[in-house]
């Protein structure tokens, strides 16, 4: 299985998926032209991992900024791994935002209705 | 561009206190250097600094929505200025009637709205199925009322049987601490 590594850009996260540690992140700021179409290699590359008997996932969100076409995909990324932990995976969700923050932590809160894996909310500096 | 006067234009821009006014197509890489300008002016307390969130949704609903298009890209209008007490963000482009009307309805529901319900409306509608004709969530404009904390004001002119012409203009106060 393939890691899945994209560069961040200024308007695009860094994506880091290692399917050896098993640690995903997703890092920066996402305001793409097209988020549909920024999102899908991450949800094809999901689909596989899972497939492909992917038993652990620690999925670190830490974003500056997302604008609302892209916090629908992150929405659905969150679904995919709900679904995922419901049928027996293991699978912790981390959410980090600047100790500041309110608007990224608030979001964090907010996503995390009526999702039942585990999901934290952690601050940095 | 026949009789154009510059020092009349560099004069009323001052008058204005404009900072930037671009027309035309709104590009990703547009986008991204007048956000430059935005976040940079306006970094600083919380408030204004929703300003670049605002921004973003609004450059993004003329790249989306406007009816006037250059390689498919929406082009509009996006003037930035700041005065003593605070920036405005002003944009516009031309816009289909039936758009519009979903659009209108949109801010109009949005203001009306407590915070409260303001953020379950934008819950809600972030759960439902991206539309078919859009690369946008199609939410942006609850974002905007959200973040500005209602200070926006929209202005429609007509300019055929089919379309009219949006403008949507936010307001942040500068000294603005409180939520």
């Amino acid at each position: 299985m393939n890691n899945l590594i994209i560069q961040g850009s200024k308007s695009t996260p860094a994506i880091h998926f290692d399917a050896d540690t098993k640690i995903m992140e997703i890092t920066g700021e996402s305001y793409p032209e097209n988020a549909l179409e920024f999102y899908k290699p991450i949800f094809d590359w999901l689909a596989q991992y899972f497939e492909a008997g992917g038993d652990k996932a620690v999925f670190n969100f830490k974003l500056m900024y997302f604008n609302t076409s892209s916090s629908k995909a992150i929405l659905d990324i969150l679904d995919v791994l709900d679904e995922k932990f419901r049928s027996g995976i293991d699978i912790q969700i981390n959410w980090m935002y600047q100790q500041d923050d309110e608007d990224i932590m608030e979001s964090g809160e907010e996503f995390a209705e009526g999702l039942t894996v585990p999901y934290k909310l952690v601050s940095y500096k | 561009m026949q009789n154009f006067d510059i020092f009349d234009y560099y004069l009323k821009h001052k008058s204005d206190e404009i900072l930037f006014s671009f027309r035309g197509a709104v590009s990703q890489k547009i986008l991204e250097l007048l956000g430059d300008i935005v976040s940079t002016r306006t970094s600083g307390s919380k408030a204004v600094s929703r300003m670049f969130a605002v921004f973003v949704e609004l450059a993004q609903n003329i790249m989306y929505y406007s009816a006037e298009t250059e390689q498919g890209l929406g082009s509009g209008i996006i003037v930035f200025s700041e005065s003593k007490g605070e920036f405005t963000l002003s944009c516009g482009n031309i816009i289909s009637n039936t758009k519009l009307d979903k659009l209108t309805e949109k801010i109009d529901t949005s203001l009306k709205a407590k915070p409260d319900q303001l953020r379950k409306i934008l819950s809600q509608e972030r759960r439902k199925p991206p539309l078919e004709d859009s690369r946008g969530a199609g939410i942006g404009i609850y974002e905007i009322v959200k973040k500005s904390d209602g200070n926006i004001e929209y202005k429609t002119y007509k300019t055929d049987s089919l379309h009219s012409f949006i403008a949507i203009t936010v307001h942040t106060k500068k000294e603005s601490e409180n939520e």
